[in-house]
């Protein structure tokens, strides 16, 4: 069981990196409009990711920046978070050194404040990229 | 020779002596206390006092085996599907992350549990909702299209 899921996964995973690395959602129809865009014309924390990601696939971080700021800045964040979720859950040998630096960067960084931290920013993210000073002093 | 006061079931006894400690029922993890010690301590803790249980390891303190683990925040794949999903259940989600460390700092180990479970419920209903909508919104586009070339 636990090897078809795997292989799931990186199925999609490729699947899912050829499409945003060969199409751009820019120019594409296939690719859906965010909802909550088209509903209110806000744009949510989300919004530009499927662009941003195509930029990036395609190396231009500068033009990825643009669409979604923060996303492009939490990709290190987050596979740092992947790497210590991968180490805590699946090493046996918990008296590793790996395992315990692991789980003292989880405590700090995906833990208790941090986590406040990131839902601040989000939401602060979600205000200031609606207010109409947003692209003078960002973009 | 020390005296020890000894706390068995509940019940303070002693003073008594160390050779009289066993008879009375204390084990390596009775808390005792004599005279100069800070704090009451396992027997098998105290130095003169070891002897009498041979290499017995000390005892798990009550409080680390009443404390259960720390459940999952599912902050990652919050953080993702806030991202990813262009809809704000995974803002949801990160609210219930943030909640699990609250309710365990808090010693609500319960509710930390719920939060934890809430966190990734909306997660992955953030994940599911954002398939449907791309699947119906893929699904509504070829049947325009076939209409349209007829």
């Amino acid at each position: 069981m636990g090897y078809i899921k795997i292989i799931m996964v990186t199925i999609f995973c490729i699947v899912a990196v050829m499409i945003y690395l060969l199409f751009s959602p820019e120019s594409s129809i296939y690719f859906p409009k965010c909802p909550v865009y088209m509903l209110t014309g806000l744009q949510c924390p989300g919004c530009g990711s499927q662009r941003a990601i195509h930029e990036l696939l395609n190396l231009n971080i500068a033009a990825a920046f643009t669409y979604n700021p923060l996303m492009v800045i939490s990709i290190p964040y987050l596979l740092v978070g992947f790497g210590t979720h991968i180490i805590l859950e699946y090493m046996a040998d918990s008296s590793k050194k790996i395992y315990r630096y692991s789980l003292k960067v989880n405590d700090i960084l995906f833990r208790g404040l941090a986590v406040k931290i990131v839902l601040v920013v989000i939401i602060g993210y979600s205000i200031l990229r609606n207010l109409p000073c947003y692209d003078i002093l960002f973009l | 020779m020390n005296k020890y006061l000894c706390i068995i079931n509940g019940e303070q006894y002693g003073p008594l002596e160390k050779d009289k400690l066993i008879a009375a029922g204390v084990k390596a993890e009775t808390p005792v206390w004599c005279e100069g010690m800070t704090r009451w301590t396992p027997a098998c803790m105290v130095d003169e006092l070891s002897s009498l249980f041979g290499s017995v390891p000390p005892p798990i303190p009550p409080y680390e085996r009443v404390k259960p683990a720390k459940p999952k925040s599912y902050l990652i794949w919050a953080i993702l599907t806030t991202f990813l999903c262009c809809l704000p259940l995974g803002v949801v989600a990160i609210v219930y992350s943030a909640n699990v460390d609250n309710r365990y700092d808090e010693k609500d180990y319960e509710g930390a549990i719920q939060a934890s479970r809430k966190a990734k419920k909306w997660a992955i209903g953030s994940a599911i909702a954002a398939a449907a909508l791309w699947t119906i919104y893929i699904v509504v586009l070829l049947i325009l299209a076939a209409f349209t070339d007829i």
